[in-house]
């Protein structure tokens, strides 16, 4: 499709590669994005085992070298944020998933000739995080641990934050403002990952277009930046989670201000 | 001019626009933080980190106009 049209072919939504029939449930249409979404979780699986045989051998590789430098990296990230190393063991598994699987779904896009592929004149791969759809389920994930964390250290205190009478009309309001601002969180987290990653994406494929007459391999320069980008989202995506748990399993008493 | 000539203008305002503000609030960010860095150069990690977790929240504004500008000009 690129190949024939005069500009480059840019979808925000993802394209739907085939459809698959199930009987008595309907039809569920398979997006390039979806596909790329189960070949990552089966590679991150298949990365998690083998890891972790590696890590049972008595004898320290390189690989396990970097791993550990992986894992050190994240859990002192979770343990400054929380404040305590408690609590960094127990949302460190989820911090780990998320970041992994955000820059190894941006990563997946930048493997040269990979969006190239078609099927049936549609992208037969497309980077998990540069469609919406999984922005807005890894927010939704992040949004509810946050709240089911203040849940489980205040119980229904925690609705106290938003629903107060204390400090006059002034009080009541702000504390709805908090409330919508909760929500907010969820639209503010996923568009800052699907931005980041689509448009690193649209970079490359106009850069490509416009610099297809010349030697210099200009793209190559912008996928380095984007390999740089997919490891700061991830890390800014659990720094925030972190710390939003933080404020959340704090008593509202000692009122933080911190807004996103 | 035609439709598509209105959907590229406004694209291209909203990005250029939305960018005004991040630009700013970047530039303060990174300069407050080197000026904390030559206070206390011992803390150099930690300020680091605060510092990209606010430029992270500064473009995050830009960004939502870029994704503002994508939905303008390549949703049919």
């Amino acid at each position: 499709m690129a190949a024939e049209s005069s500009s480059p072919h840019i979808s925000v939504a993802a394209e739907v590669i085939s459809n698959i029939r199930i009987p008595g449930i309907g039809v569920i249409e398979v997006t390039n994005a979806m596909l790329t979404t189960f070949l990552l979780t089966i590679f991150m699986c298949l990365f998690g085992i083998i890891a972790g045989n590696y890590i049972k051998n008595k004898k320290i590789s390189k690989f396990q070298t970097y791993l550990e430098g992986l894992l050190e990296f994240i859990r002192e990230s979770t343990s400054s944020n929380l404040a305590s190393s408690v609590k960094a063991r127990k949302y460190l598994g989820l911090t780990l998933t998320l970041f992994l699987f955000i820059v190894l779904g941006s990563w997946s896009g930048l493997i040269p000739g990979v969006l190239a592929l078609e099927y049936n004149g549609t992208h037969l791969f497309r980077a998990p995080t540069t469609d919406l759809n999984a922005c807005i389920a890894l927010a939704i994930v992040a949004f509810m641990t946050v709240q089911i964390a203040g849940f489980q250290t205040q119980k229904f205190a925690y609705l106290g934050k938003f629903f107060t009478l204390k400090g006059g009309i002034l009080g009541t309001l702000i504390g709805l403002l908090e409330f919508v601002l909760e929500f907010a969180r969820i639209l503010s987290y996923s568009f800052r990952l699907f931005g980041n990653i689509f448009a690193g994406e649209v970079l490359i494929i106009v850069l490509s277009y416009l610099s297809k007459d010349f030697f210099v391999p200009i793209p190559a320069l912008v996928i380095m930046m984007e390999i740089m980008v997919a490891l700061i989202q991830g890390y800014v995506l659990i720094s925030l989670m972190t710390v939003f748990i933080k404020i959340a399993t704090e008593s509202h008493d000692s009122h933080s201000q911190s807004h996103a | 001019m035609t439709p598509e000539v209105y959907k590229q203008i406004a694209f291209a305002l909203a990005v250029g626009i939305s960018t005004i503000g991040p630009g700013i609030g970047i530039g303060m960010i990174g300069g407050n933080a080197l000026n904390a860095l030559a206070r206390n150069p011992q803390l150099e990690s930690k300020i680091q980190s605060t510092m990209i977790l606010g430029i992270a929240f500064c473009e995050s504004l830009a960004i939502f106009g870029l994704v503002v500008g994508f939905i303008i000009n390549f949703v049919k």
